[in-house]
């Protein structure tokens, strides 16, 4: 049985060989040859804490630091490494000093019961010391012996004793933080050769087990002992170090679990280092609704072939996935996929998670689906019910909505694209289109999920006769019959935005029409007319702030309309422009105002955008801060400059305040810019001298995206 | 400390056929931050997340950080990248985005309409059928579904018949390539793939592109102007003897004047008439001279006809059948029915990959006897059909035999005289 204690102040005897020895490496080596090999048997070091009982096989090495190095100023002492009362070896047990390893006793309490094996010797001193002799015996203390080097790796065994507790280390192994070798801290007396540092790693934070693994990623040091403290507990059980994969064990009840845990090394020098990690134990699966389709009773009747599969869970999922089993067959383990997250800012974390699978294909009769859904932690909760394919309920033609052309526009151009929506996304559309020429053309469209269909490259000619036939997936018609016209006057729309810019919220539009004074429109926006006419006869129009709208594809919707001159004429014209895939940042929630780093996580925008942004203190009806601040585009992307908020006047405001900037870039890494930041702005300007509390949000809108830091 | 949440958003684009997807690549990466030194997190010490710690979309990056998916289009949903097991991290997700393309002889096939380069495909051209905007893999597995009516391998029908048919394992090829013998109209060419990628992932992706086939809107009607006559006035009569005929194509006579049993009239729709070409089948001919004595000659076959048949003139194809009435016999039948096919090649630039399809086909027969009176020879009865005329096929004829004027029948003598 080990009793003894770790890391104890030490004192010798006259206060004079200190752990902290102010003249300790203050000599020089340019002495008598002899004086310096005598001196390197001894130490101006206090002797460590030995054990007096030893019930199982034992090896004591030097433990305690010779003058090996640059001399200690002062008195030497011959070393002691381990200082103990008495002395006892059970029956059975060997105890061996070895390599010159000395232990004192401070009485003469000798029971040796098993093997002592010195050896070295056992004396009788009288310690040459100004104060009495407080050692009655000495064992071993062969002083050559200090520069014992057992294993040969050029580290003294006394010295990896000491510092390590035990032999064979690679010397040019670095422990010290600082990269240097084992070697080196010993031949230039570094007394800090082992500096832990460490990291806690484990598979997730999210767990659903009270005994979750943890990995030490050890940076720097070589650990005797670990520790683990579990949440406010204090306790601290220092154990024997041996792996860096250890087992925690957390509370009985769910909830958020702080684990610290502390490493330590051999020797004093090496204290204890601390790093913590959060588990959160939920061993509770997610709560699944699902709100399409509609299931009482655990099953459902539809009327199309595909399934839009949707619902929501209580909580964020990492896993999503579902089987569904019908005459056609059994497929599993399909995508689902989370379309959107609510962020509770309270909790301030990630809540609801609304979730689809797409375009799930039935067929008649019964479906089976099983639904798979895993919160963080792993827990899974399995949804089954029947979905059953029946079209005798479809009894109502499909709804069918014109959005363009309309029934009497005037277009123009020779062909178009006409869309609209319909009712059922899994049905057909078709249009016959009769030109005035009585040319006739039968044309198939597309319905998209979201029930927009199109039409296109339809062929117009004078007075066009259009009926748009729409059929339901259970065979039911719609026929919306139209006519569109054709006139002299032309609109032509020849340039819109591209690429990633048809996710921002307005772009530039432009083309041609035929008449100068035509007012051109585009989504509801004036366009800007050139004068001068082109070789053609037409006359450019831009509109550079034309809204972008549609989803997936981008639609402009030209109209323009002369009077006087143009005979009172209109025409229209449409724009239908894919839009490729991207990807932004759709909410970001700060604890701090002042620190908004990088919301997209890193990636680069590679593509011209504009930002728009706003802050809104919401809620506040006076205000000691400026109602006009004109915020410079440069101080809010690159986050050096200040706002001046004190340039107008502080002024008394009615209702939310708003304010906002603008700023467009080019192929700039955002790395390199820097999102906006709010972290120059001095709230205290903002808020201050109201009286009231700190309410106020942050909003700042990029690519339509609100990001918000609360205060 | 300042804490922070993300939500990154994905969209992917497009115009959302249901079932529609396209195949995405995901590159992803996170940065993870340890114990920040102080209130802020400048200086925070930072370790790369490795990739099997992420998850984005649900699914776990392979090796080199990239996770491949197919995703529908035009759908919104999170992107955001999770480090598991990390608390405080900087990651971030990148996409592309790779819409397969199914082209038909290098045309680009859009999966809604037929665009303007392939509205004009031919039957009997060579379909080539591959998938574009595809990123590198390692391997596929993949299988066609092709509309309509085609071929895609010749084989032997038998030692003198090349044919075409259907073979189902070729549409497993990553590129395949067909001859149609209908038209199709707005059909839809549809490829399944699982793709498998160097990080060890599978994709599951679909491309679709719709194409017209066009087949020449033709007639070929068959008729029978000519007679069937004993008389030396028939174009094999080059000695001057007489011939069980049923009509004749004399060379020095003009067409308006000729007179040929059957005939086969094309009205071309407006094509050029050189793309199109005749094949006739003999279903069963038979032929029997008898000699006063009784000893009879059988002559009796099938097969391809090879003979004396059918010149090709700008608008219709015919034939003449006949048999000799040679000296020493007293009795000759001849009997004969036909499959009379029009057969259509459109011109390729790649030569040799078209071939020629059926289009129409005729059936007739004739039949006739001749009888050595004291007289001369003189006909005692005759018939003449047609049985099937304009007649849709897509079927190919085949054939075990060819037969020949002096070949490819069986001749037997007994003295059995009908």
């Amino acid at each position: 049985m080990l009793n003894a204690f770790h890391f104890p102040s030490r004192l010798l005897a006259g206060n004079v060989a200190v752990a902290n020895y102010f003249y300790r490496n203050a000599g020089t080596t340019n002495i008598d040859s002899d004086l310096l090999a005598e001196l390197r048997q001894t130490t101006t070091y206090p002797p460590t804490s030995g054990y007096d009982d030893y019930g199982a096989d034992t090896i004591l090495y030097p433990c305690v630091q010779r003058d090996t190095d640059t001399p200690d100023l002062g008195y030497h002492y011959d070393p002691i490494d381990y200082l103990a009362d008495g002395l006892t070896v059970e029956p059975g047990a060997t105890l061996t000093l070895t390599n010159g390893a000395v232990l004192a006793l401070t009485s003469t309490n000798i029971t040796v019961g098993g093997t002592l094996n010195t050896g070295q010797q056992m004396t009788n001193v009288e310690v040459e010391e100004e104060q009495s002799a407080p050692f009655d015996v000495l064992i071993g203390g062969n002083a050559s012996a200090a520069y014992t080097d057992a294993d040969g790796n050029g580290l003294p065994d006394w010295w990896e004793q000491y510092y390590f507790g035990t032999n064979g280390l690679d010397p040019n192994a670095s422990y010290d933080g600082n990269g240097n070798s084992l070697l080196y801290d010993y031949l230039n007396g570094v007394t800090t050769p082992n500096v832990i540092a460490f990291s806690i790693g484990a598979a997730n934070e999210f767990v659903n087990v009270t005994n979750p693994s943890v990995q030490l990623n050890i940076s720097s040091g070589w650990p005797s002992y670990y520790a683990v403290l579990i949440n406010d507990s204090t306790t601290t059980n220092w154990l024997a170090y041996s792996s860096s994969n250890l087992t925690v064990n957390l509370g009985t009840t769910d909830g958020v679990y702080r684990v610290n845990i502390g490493l330590e090394g051999y020797s004093t020098n090496t204290p204890p280092v601390w790093s913590d990690y959060r588990f959160i134990l939920d061993r509770i699966a997610p709560t699944v609704t699902i709100t399409n389709p509609v299931i009482a009773s655990g099953a459902a009747t539809v009327i199309k072939p595909y399934l839009q599969l949707q619902g929501f869970a209580g909580e964020p999922l990492l896993g999503l996935s579902y089987d569904i089993s019908n005459a056609m067959g059994i497929a599993t383990n399909l995508d689902a996929f989370v379309t959107d997250q609510h962020f509770d800012t309270n909790a301030f974390d990630f809540t609801t998670n609304w979730f689809q699978a797409y375009d799930v294909p039935l067929t008649n009769g019964v479906n089976r689906l099983t639904l798979r859904v895993a919160d963080r932690a792993g827990n899974v909760t399995v949804t089954n019910f029947n979905v059953t394919l029946d079209y005798t309920h479809a009894t109502n033609p499909p709804v069918v909505t014109l959005i363009w052309p309309q029934d009497g526009m005037a277009v123009s151009g020779t062909n178009v694209t006409m869309r609209g929506t319909m009712s059922d996304e899994t049905g057909t559309v078709a249009a016959q289109v009769v030109n005035g020429d009585g040319t006739t053309n039968m044309i198939n469209g597309m319905v998209e999920r979201n029930h927009m269909f199109w039409l296109e490259n339809v062929p117009l000619n004078g007075t066009n006769q259009i009926s748009v036939q729409a059929v339901d997936a259970a065979g039911n018609v719609t026929v919306t019959n139209f006519i569109v016209e054709t006139n002299s006057l032309t609109l032509t729309i020849d340039s819109t935005p591209g690429g990633h810019d048809l996710y921002q919220p307005s772009g530039s539009v432009g083309g041609t029409v035929s008449y100068p004074s035509a007012t051109v429109t585009v989504n509801g926006t004036t366009a800007t007319v050139d004068a001068e006419a082109n070789d053609d006869g037409t006359y450019d129009w831009t509109a550079d702030d034309a809204p972008i709208y549609g989803q997936g594809t981008a639609t402009f919707d030209a109209v323009a309309n002369t009077s006087g001159g143009g005979g009172g004429a209109s025409a229209n014209a449409s724009s239908a422009v894919e839009m490729g895939a991207t990807w932004r940042v759709v909410k970001y929630h700060s604890t701090q105002h002042k620190d908004v780093y990088d919301p997209t996580g890193g990636a680069y925008w590679n593509y011209t955008t504009t930002y728009n942004a706003q802050i809104h203190a919401a809620g506040r009806n006076t205000y000691q801060g400026t109602d006009t601040a004109d915020w410079d585009a440069g101080w809010f992307f690159h986050g050096q400059q200040k706002i001046d908020w004190s340039d107008s006047n502080p002024g008394t405001l009615t209702g939310d305040w708003w304010d906002e900037a603008e700023y467009t870039f080019t192929d700039e890494p955002i790395e390199d810019i820097g999102l906006p930041s709010f972290k120059s702005v001095p709230s205290a300007n903002i808020l201050g001298g109201d009286g009231l509390s700190d309410n106020y949000v942050f909003h700042y809108y990029a690519d339509g995206v609100d990001y918000q830091a609360n205060d | 400390m300042e804490d922070a949440h993300t939500e990154v958003d994905l969209f992917t684009g497009g115009k959302a056929g249901v079932g529609r997807q396209s195949l995405f690549g995901v590159s992803c990466g996170a940065t993870a931050y340890s114990q920040p030194p102080d209130e802020t997190w400048e200086g925070t010490p930072e370790n790369t997340v490795p990739y099997s710690a992420l998850t984005v979309l649900h699914k776990t990056p392979g090796s080199d950080g990239m996770v491949w998916i197919a995703l529908p289009d035009n759908a919104p949903m999170d992107m955001t990248v999770t480090a598991n097991g990390f608390h405080h991290y900087n990651a971030g997700a990148t996409p592309q985005k790779y819409t397969p393309v199914v082209t038909a002889n290098s045309v680009p096939l859009d999966p809604d309409i037929v665009v303007d380069g392939a509205t004009n495909f031919w039957v009997g051209q060579n379909m080539a059928f591959s998938v574009s905007g595809l990123p590198d893999y390692v391997d596929s597995v993949q299988h066609w579904t092709l509309p309509g009516n085609y071929v895609n391998e010749s084989y032997a029908y038998s030692s003198v018949c090349t044919s075409y048919r259907k073979n189902t394992d070729l549409l497993t090829n990553l590129s395949t390539s067909c001859w149609y013998v209908d038209k199709v109209d707005a059909g839809t060419a549809s490829i399944g793939m699982n793709l498998h990628f160097s990080n060890g992932q599978d994709v599951s992706i679909a491309a679709l592109g719709k194409f017209d086939m066009i087949k020449p809107k033709v007639s070929w009607v068959g008729t029978q102007p000519g007679t069937i006559a004993v008389d030396i006035n028939f174009e094999r009569s080059t000695s001057g003897e007489p011939w069980l005929h049923f009509g004749f194509w004399l060379p020095d006579n003009p067409p308006e004047s000729q007179d040929p049993g059957t005939k086969c009239t094309l009205d071309a729709g407006g094509l050029n008439g050189t793309l199109f070409s005749d094949l006739q089948l003999i279903t069963s001919f038979s032929s029997e001279f008898c000699k006063a004595n009784g000893q009879t000659t059988h002559l009796s076959g099938s097969g391809r006809d090879d003979s004396g048949l059918l010149a090709a003139y700008t608008n219709f194809y015919f034939d003449d059948p006949g048999a000799p009435l040679p000296a020493g016999y007293v009795h000759v039948t001849d009997t004969g029915s036909f499959q009379t096919f029009l057969m259509f090649k459109p011109a390729d630039s790649s030569s040799g990959a078209s071939i020629a399809v059926p289009l129409k086909f005729i059936a007739w027969d004739w039949s006739g006897v001749a009888d050595d009176l004291s007289s001369g020879w003189s006909l005692t009865s005759s018939s003449k059909h047609v049985t099937i005329s304009d007649q849709d096929t897509t079927t190919f004829p085949v054939w075990s035999n060819i037969v020949t004027q002096t070949s490819g029948y069986t001749t037997t003598t007994d003295t059995n005289c009908n």
